[in-house]
């Protein structure tokens, strides 16, 4: 499967992948909607990076790991790995206990704004394409599968 | 700081209905002027530290942002203008020498504009480029007087040293220091594809471009940094910059934090010290001096690359470009006063040195009429703005031009003017790792590539329009000039008829 | 091959889908002695509240058994494993046989000795554990019950915020002097229990209920202290006990729960166990322990599949963890938490927002987070990891924590590797 890989690198620190984030997401698919109107949480966690001369970032999402710790620790069983591989959160089941959160090694789960349920990538699969990566400004995300991210390491 | 008559040069207009507190204006300004207020949920701007640079607007997801003229007025006066007023509140404020970036901004006569190009009708046919043959390349380098051959043509004359460009266009001299790492690598990668060069500046090359070596102009100027033997045979050509378009006479100035660790190796000077480039070479006095160098330089490279002599346009370009000559040089490389610069005084920018259309006539005029015009490629800069002022730079008797202002314009560059604060939000003229890495090359070096051959199909077409198939066969060729709007005056110096003659 | 799994929650059910990801043929069979299809059972209280339909209660989707060939007995009680047959009884004397058992019976509540209370007897007295303990519950409280709940831990706290709002009064009985003995400390307690108090839940703690009142239903308690309350529900939540008398009486090696080795195999090489019902490794302490975590039992079924089909695995780290919610207030604890002295560093505190870190010997071996749980996973993984903190970029006591707290290269090796985390 392809997942979204980031380039520390490359990476601004601009937000702009969460404001597109927050758009595929909502209900409306527009921007000043989601964000003026529904109460959405981006699913990237931007990661800043100081550094002695500057401050770095990366964008992070989830890894979709191949043994989730996520999917194990859910109570209510709405966590799952689909079966393309996307670690999925079923929103209508989660009961946003954060047992995810607690168990993520990478801290790539975030209780959502609405307290409600939590977040994270689903590689905006009910969307269609990764609008994050298409409006990333520095190409410093990109979905690659197991052999392009090699080359690229 | 008490009285300050300072006030804002822009205003940032905010629409509340579109600007959804995203805050990627707030991470993206160098300049500090968005900054968000948590406690009422608004981003609020400081009009006064806006350079108009764009980047927030093109940044901004909801396009909310404008950017204009703040629209503080004075009295109206054409003599005492804003501009005026306000440069005399600065300087009375800060007691110091004013600085700019960029080329001269002011509204003097674009020579371009005011040449018209012929094309073909009916008398002798016009060609396609895209069905028939078209030439664009050039040889940049000294020819010979004649060509002798073998009884089997073979051919017996040494050629001097050459460089071949796929087409009459190089990335202008800018020095790693004044402009970033990222920007350079943009520009080296672009060149490459290209097939075409670009030039250092005086600022050394980092060896991680060597791989570029066969694309590169490496220069040594009056500071020499960076030079030394690898980076003479590192490059393609070598060129000595004597003077430069936005500031002739005037040396360079590198502020010391501006030179990090990689710039400083680079450069092979210390971390953190100022790097100044005299105003003049010191070594140089004459044409007999300037020989002194070029061959010294050429000795070095066993004769294997040309060497180019770069000077300012200015009052007597003519005659000095025929020393230069003289002094061995395989090419001459004019600066006009519209060249762009990461800092220059200001009036020394907005007064100092001629139009490069001017300078180019004159000295083409001049080598020709000295029999010497064939010992040298003459190649031009200082502003070339699109496809059309190359093809009128050609006609006048340029072998190539050099682009620089719009080389960094497709990398991003707004034309803020404000290279030398050294907080270009573009990644462009700027050392500081976090806004450098905002000019990505592999995106970037492609907007090059794109920007250049779309150039280089717009003279293919119009030299298909004139019925020539090679940009050689239009060089000097001034009879596919026409001037409009010009005295008799200007016509002579350009040697060229009116519109309708 | 036969695989059989006697239990049907978190560490059955993993168990089974490992063995059919990795055994598409054999036929295996789960046994449950509830009538319900595999449910998620922290949410009974979620259930209780009303915040979870039933239709939501299912732990996986409806045609989890059916796409995996997998056939379920529910209301099927296991009672007798014999081992030289490899077979086991159950209700009406049926017998089935199997090549690789799995027991993850879990656990029951444990009922504590209390004058009078009889729980077969007295219809007002529940236990909270299951999904049918939830519903009978939800059917029997009104708006006019005053409930009283025995047992300040996470199962008493979480019956009463399921209650909250449908009864008159709650109050809950604690032998201890805090809430949530087992994974709070006392001042983190102290601050959750006035939070919870604010609901207008009351507490009696350092006291317990020495009697109840009352023949076909309990109308009053008396506590140790003296103090005498009015009761129209009792939910006795005071702990649970590892269900360990199927293997202990079929003769497999037992303490406190079933003993197993790390690929969760009991003295019996057959013979796998899981869950609640088992003792696991505590990383921290190094003692076997009962770690009734759902995490954790989901890990050990998964690793008991995977050996049961023939693939070598050891369990990963068990140590104690939890996320829980009470009226808003989100906490997350795990690792060890009081009766050390610690260099403890909070690095962030306000009344309702409080991070505490515990750290011993350059290791961070437990936290507590109040509300704010941002990255919490990256602190578990430091446990899990027994990572040394001398080798992170930053001091953790000082910063929040994020992924650029592991050095650069570690840091790109956990983002890049295209496997993310495994077992």
């Amino acid at each position: 499967m392809k997942k979204i890989y980031a380039f520390e690198s490359k990476c601004l620190g601009c937000g702009l992948c969460e404001v597109y984030c927050k758009t595929a997401h909502s209900k409306s698919k527009d921007i000043i909607k989601a964000h003026k109107q529904e109460n959405i949480t981006s699913a990237i966690v931007i990661e800043e990076i100081l550094q002695p001369k500057a401050v770095s970032y990366f964008a992070l999402q989830c890894r979709h790991c191949s043994s989730p710790k996520c999917v194990k620790a859910c109570i209510s069983g709405a966590m799952y790995k689909d079966e393309k591989g996307i670690v999925r959160n079923d929103k209508e089941k989660c009961v946003s206990c954060l047992s995810c959160v607690l168990v993520c090694p990478f801290g790539a789960i975030k209780k959502s704004i609405n307290g409600k349920t939590v977040s994270k990538c689903d590689l905006c699969i009910d969307y269609g394409k990764s609008l994050c990566i298409e409006y990333c400004p520095n190409e410093a995300i990109k979905l690659l599968n197991e052999n392009e991210a090699e080359a690229l390491k | 700081m008490g009285l300050d008559f300072n006030t804002p040069v822009f205003e940032v207009i905010r629409n509340e209905k579109k600007c959804i507190q995203c805050q990627v204006c707030v991470r993206q300004c160098s300049n500090k002027v968005h900054s968000y207020d948590s406690q009422d949920n608004v981003v609020c701007t400081d009009d006064i530290k806006c350079v108009n640079c764009h980047r927030c607007v093109i940044l901004c997801p909801t396009k909310a942002l404008i950017i204009r003229k703040y629209p503080l007025e004075f009295r109206e006066n054409a003599n005492w203008t804003s501009s005026v007023i306000k440069e005399i509140h600065k300087q009375s404020q800060t007691g110091g020498v004013l600085l700019s970036s960029m080329g001269n901004p002011k509204p003097f006569p674009i020579y371009w504009d005011r040449m018209l190009l012929n094309a073909s009708q009916v008398t002798n046919p016009s060609i396609d480029p895209l069905r028939e043959p078209m030439e664009t390349k050039v040889m940049i380098g000294g020819k010979p007087e004649k060509l002798d051959f073998d009884a089997k043509g073979k051919l017996m004359t040494k050629m001097p040293p050459q460089v071949e460009l796929r087409m009459p266009i190089m990335f202008s001299a800018m020095s790693y220091g004044s402009i970033s790492r990222n920007a350079h690598e943009a520009l080296a990668r672009a060149a490459t594809e290209l097939g075409i060069c670009y030039n250092t500046g005086e600022g050394g090359l980092n060896r991680d471009f060597y791989k570029y070596g066969k694309n590169t102009i490496v220069q040594v100027a009056s500071g020499r940094f960076g030079v030394h033997r690898d980076y003479l045979n590192a490059g393609a050509a070598i060129e000595i910059k004597i003077g430069q378009g936005a500031k002739p006479g005037i040396g360079g100035h590198l502020p010391g934090k501006k030179v990090g660790e990689d710039v400083s190796a680079t450069r092979m000077i210390p971390i953190g010290s100022d790097a100044i480039s005299p105003a003049p070479h010191h070594d140089i006095y004459s044409i007999e001096d300037l020989r002194q160098l070029i061959y010294s330089l050429k000795e070095t490279t066993n004769y294997k690359k040309p060497v180019f002599v770069k000077i300012a346009a200015v009052h007597n370009a003519a005659a000095i470009a025929s020393g230069i000559v003289r002094a061995g040089a395989d090419a001459v490389v004019v600066d006009g006063f519209r060249g762009g610069t990461g800092a220059a005084p200001t009036r020394v920018r907005d007064n100092v040195g001629i139009p490069i259309e001017l300078a180019l006539a004159a000295i083409d005029q001049r080598l020709r009429e000295e029999e010497i015009r064939n010992r040298v490629s003459l190649i031009i800069s200082g502003s070339i703005r699109n496809s059309a002022d190359i093809v009128k730079a050609v006609a006048l008797g340029a072998d190539a031009v050099y682009i620089g202002s719009a080389a960094v314009i497709a990398l991003g560059c707004h034309m803020c003017h404000s290279c030398s604060t050294g907080k270009c939000n573009w990644g462009i003229a700027t050392q500081e790792l976090e806004l450098v890495k905002r000019l990505n090359p592999d995106i970037m070096y492609k907007r090059l590539v794109n920007l250049v051959s779309a150039w280089n199909h717009e003279i293919q077409e119009m030299l298909g329009g004139m019925g020539i198939n090679a940009i050689d066969s239009l060089r000097g060729n001034r009879l596919m000039l026409r001037g409009i709007g010009l005295n008799e005056k200007e016509l002579n110096i350009l040697a060229i008829k009116y519109a309708g003659e | 091959m036969k695989y059989l799994i006697i239990g049907n929650s978190a560490a059955g059910i993993n168990a089974a889908n490992i063995i059919r990801a990795n055994d598409k043929k054999s036929s295996i069979t789960i046994i449950s002695n509830e009538e319900f299809n595999a449910y998620g059972r922290p949410l009974i209280s979620y259930y209780l509240s009303g915040k979870v339909k039933p239709e939501n209660m299912n732990y996986r989707s409806v045609d989890f058994y059916k796409s995996r060939n997998i056939e379920v007995l529910l209301n099927t009680e296991a009672e007798k494993i014999d081992i030289k047959n490899k077979e086991i009884s159950i209700s009406g004397d049926v017998k089935l046989s199997y090549d690789k058992l799995l027991i993850a019976t879990g656990s029951s509540p444990f009922i504590p000795q209390i004058k009078n209370l009889d729980m077969d007897k007295q219809k007002n007295v529940f236990t909270f554990l299951t999904y049918k303990d939830s519903i009978k519950l939800k059917t029997k409280v009104t708006k006019k019950s005053k409930v009283v709940i025995a047992g300040a831990g996470l199962i008493g706290l979480k019956a009463a915020e399921g209650l909250f709002g449908q009864v008159a009064s709650i109050t809950v009985v604690d032998l201890a002097d805090r809430v949530m003995t087992s994974i709070l400390d006392k001042p983190v307690a102290d601050d959750i229990q006035s939070h919870i108090e604010q609901n207008d839940i009351d507490f009696k703690l350092q006291t317990n209920i020495c009697e109840v009142d009352g023949e076909q239903n309990i109308s009053r308690i008396i506590l140790s202290n003296g103090e005498i309350l009015n009761c129209d529900i009792l939910i006795v939540a005071v702990g649970v006990r590892p269900n360990i008398n199927l293997a202990y009486s079929a003769g497999i090696k037992t303490a406190k729960g079933i003993i197993v080795n790390k690929y969760m195999q009991t003295s019996e090489k057959d013979i796998y166990a899981a869950g609640d019902c088992v003792e696991s490794l505590d990383l921290l302490s190094n003692k076997s322990k009962i770690l009734a975590l759902w995490p954790n039992a989901s890990n050990q079924g998964e690793t008991a599949g995977f050996n049961m089909a023939g693939t070598k695995k050891k369990a990963p780290a068990a140590f104690a963890m939890n996320a829980i919610s009470f009226f808003g207030l989100q906490l997350i604890s795990a690792g060890i938490i009081s009766g050390l002295n610690l260099n403890n560093g909070i690095t962030y505190s306000t009344k309702n927002n409080l991070r505490r870190l515990n750290i011993l010997n350059d290791n961070l071996i437990g936290f507590i987070l109040i509300n704010d749980n941002q990255r919490a996973g990256i602190y578990t993984a430091l446990i899990n990891d027994r990572t040394k903190l001398s080798t992170l970029e930053y001091d953790i006591t000082l910063k929040d924590i994020s992924l650029s707290v592991y050095p650069k290269e570690e840091r790109t090796k956990k983002i890049w590797d295209y496997k993310g985390c495994s077992l």
